[in-house]
């Protein structure tokens, strides 16, 4: 096959990453990326995009780990560089704190994160409420600024980006050779995946500057991240609610939360709030599939269902997908040739 | 009882804050001025960064020590008040680099969570081997001195904004208590040979990606000789430049390019910054901090001093340690007074 043609469907940070590793994989594939949603419009974009792993019932750990890993490795390398202002990555140090002990005292991604220890006593104080906590630095990816960097390196590689509802996978089989799905909550209604439900998450972006670490409650609902120009505030973990509207008491109820543990932000200014719907499931459905009508196949790789954690895996989800993908490419190969006997 | 504060920077206006606090309820007619020549923003104060962190060693100045926990703890009090925003105050975390081992410093248990640079964490600064990670506090003085002089106002302390000339000039109007923080031009009220300007040059610049400070140090040439980064509320500011008995506070484009250059080799990604100011400062540098008592004699007056002059790089560092004990001073002056003082003769 001379160049095959791959369409991504999806354009959120799972997409347009999982596109970027196919260009890297296969130099010789034509990509497309196709999306109803563009940067600032996506998921992704209502997500504070902090490295800190969710962590999926359904897949085993030390495959989260290295998809956790692999992102780090990569977002670290970035963070190095010229390049990292325009890409939106930045360390951010802070603190996770508990009202109760956990159970796990040392998460699986403790030594993937940079100077993850206990905190003193001192700290604690900060917290009256509090009782445990750890300290570590990560790293941050700040949307839209990250997604547009993404786009202009997919751009620069000649990949064609195309706003487009696709309806139904199989619309794209006399176009491509193979379909990429990344498309996140929508899944739900593209693929009809019953297991995918969303997660709702109401946020606020704050501007207050002289807030430099992050504080997370252990219970991953009371987060404060501080990001390029405006700080995330959250948040909310509503199962199977799809209201993208915001709340205005859920705001306020927000506002407080975060403001117990970080009293200097009862003076943020230019409060915005968004919402998102975490695309969830019990595991990150990563694997081939070929769809097939009258004899026609189409293989389809799937990479949506991250949730929670998208940010903190993408790469190293992007990288199984375009192995997968490699693998779909070698499967219509060997077919076309065997075709030709 | 009339006490004259000279100096308006962030040493002055603590020092007068801290002392009215503690005695205007004492002394029934405490009255109290400050006379400066420069007022925020044009002090040396409203220049630095606004980092609390003390020089590597304290040298055996335990006493400095002592003043720079005070400060450290009396800011990390106001941390959670509505008053912190107002004062630009704030937590900051960050990095001090080293190319070898070096000991831990005095401070090292003042601040939070201070421990050594793991092997995975150096690599984001290649040509350093060793360095420390804590959390510690930013005063930023654009912000703090508007906050103190407020508060001295609100109080009904007057301020005069003139340069003055001598002590005997402020001590002639029926002054009782002198409190001298002049700063880095003590020497031009009373030579004080030990009291040098050290230069320092630094560059503000747009840079919010930026959340932790970064100071690197070069044991060799010494303090503030080698580049930091130190992320404020609005500005990064980009420095690492000391000259000693330097004392000329125009910009140099030599120390502008050795600023950006190291800085930008530090962090990358600093290219891409806007330069938004530069600045010139004179760190008032002693052998250590001049903190104590003088009686000025001339003629029939007479006049108590408060010394408060000579932080260095580590005024804002020191700041509130140094008041209190300013203060004390002042309580011994007060002492001393109504103990010397003869009873009223019976006409």
């Amino acid at each position: 096959m001379a160049a095959p043609k791959v369409a991504v469907v999806g354009a959120g940070v799972v997409g347009l990453s999982t596109a970027l590793c196919i260009t890297e994989t296969c130099p010789s594939c034509s990509v497309t990326v196709l999306s109803d949603q563009f940067s600032p419009n996506t998921t992704s974009d209502v997500a504070a995009g902090i490295l800190i792993p969710h962590t999926y019932p359904g897949t085993p750990i030390h495959v989260q780990k290295q998809w956790f890993k692999e992102t780090f490795t990569y977002l670290f390398a970035i963070s190095n560089s010229a390049e990292a202002s325009e890409a939106g990555i930045h360390l951010v140090s802070g603190w996770q704190v508990f009202k109760n002990t956990p159970k796990e005292e040392l998460p699986f991604w403790s030594d993937v994160v940079l100077g993850f220890r206990p905190m003193s006593e001192a700290e604690l104080q900060k917290f009256p409420q509090h009782r445990f906590g750890q300290a570590f630095a990560t790293l941050k990816c700040d949307c839209p600024p990250y997604l547009l960097w993404l786009e202009k390196r997919l751009k620069a590689t000649g990949v064609q980006m195309y706003t487009r509802k696709v309806a139904d996978l199989w619309e794209l089989h006399s176009e491509y050779n193979i379909v990429v799905n990344c498309a996140g909550i929508g899944a739900h209604q593209l693929v009809g995946d019953e297991k995918l439900f969303p997660v709702r998450g109401q946020v606020l972006k704050v501007h207050a500057p002289w807030v430099k670490n992050f504080i997370r409650d252990g219970d991953g609902l009371t987060y404060i991240y501080p990001g390029i120009h405006r700080v995330t505030l959250g948040g909310t973990r509503e199962k199977e609610i799809w209201s993208l509207s915001p709340d205005s008491g859920t705001t306020k109820d927000i506002f407080d939360r975060c403001c117990s543990l970080e009293p200097s932000l009862r003076g943020a200014q230019d409060i915005k709030v968004k919402v998102g719907l975490r695309p969830s499931r019990w595991c990150v459905r990563l694997q081939r599939e070929v769809l097939s009508q009258g004899g026609v196949k189409l293989p389809v790789v799937h990479n949506y269902g991250h949730g929670a954690g998208g940010f903190s895996v993408h790469r190293g989800t992007a990288k199984e997908a375009a192995r997968l993908v490699g693998e779909c490419i070698a499967a219509l190969q060997g077919s076309s040739s065997r075709a030709k006997l | 009882m009339r006490v004259a504060v000279i100096g308006a920077g962030v040493i002055g206006l603590s020092t007068a804050l801290c002392i009215h606090e503690q005695y205007h309820g004492l002394v029934p007619s405490l009255e109290m001025e400050v006379y400066a020549d420069r007022c925020t923003p044009h002090t040396t104060s409203d220049g630095a960064a606004g980092l609390w962190q003390p020089y590597l060693s304290d040298h055996g100045n335990l006493q400095e020590t002592l003043w720079n926990k005070e400060t450290f703890d009396y800011l990390l009090g106001h941390l959670g008040s509505p008053a912190a925003k107002e004062m630009g105050l704030f937590l900051i975390s960050g990095y001090n680099l080293f190319t070898q081992p070096v000991p831990d410093p005095s401070w090292k248990n003042i601040v939070l969570g201070f421990r050594n640079l793991t092997p995975k964490e150096l690599e984001l600064f290649p040509g350093y081997s060793y360095g420390w990670f804590n959390t510690a506090l930013m005063l930023e003085c654009r912000s703090y001195l508007p906050w103190l002089t407020n508060k001295l106002k609100q109080r009904g302390v007057k301020f005069f904004h003139k340069k003055v000339e001598s002590f005997q000039e402020v001590s002639a109007d029926g002054m009782d208590v002198v409190i001298n923080c002049t700063g880095v031009r003590a020497g031009e009220l009373q030579p004080d040979p030990e009291l040098q300007p050290g230069r320092g040059q630094v560059i503000k610049v747009l840079a919010p990606w930026v959340k932790h400070f970064i100071i690197t140090h070069d044991i060799e040439s010494g303090i503030y000789k080698s580049p930091y980064v130190i992320p404020g509320s609005e500005f990064t500011v980009l420095g690492g430049i000391y000259q000693h008995g330097n004392w000329n506070e125009e910009n140099s484009a030599q120390d502008h390019k050795t600023i950006w250059e190291n800085c930008c080799r530090l962090l990358p990604a600093l290219q891409k910054a806007k330069i938004v100011e530069e600045w010139s400062g004179l760190r008032p540098a002693r052998p250590w901090v001049r903190l104590e008592r003088e009686t000025l004699r001339h003629g029939h007056f007479q006049a108590e001093v408060i010394h408060n002059y000579g932080h260095g790089g580590f005024g804002i560092t020191s700041h509130w340690g140094c008041a209190m004990a300013a203060a004390r001073l002042f309580g011994s002056i007060l002492q001393e007074k109504k103990l010397g003082s003869p009873p009223q003769p019976r006409l």
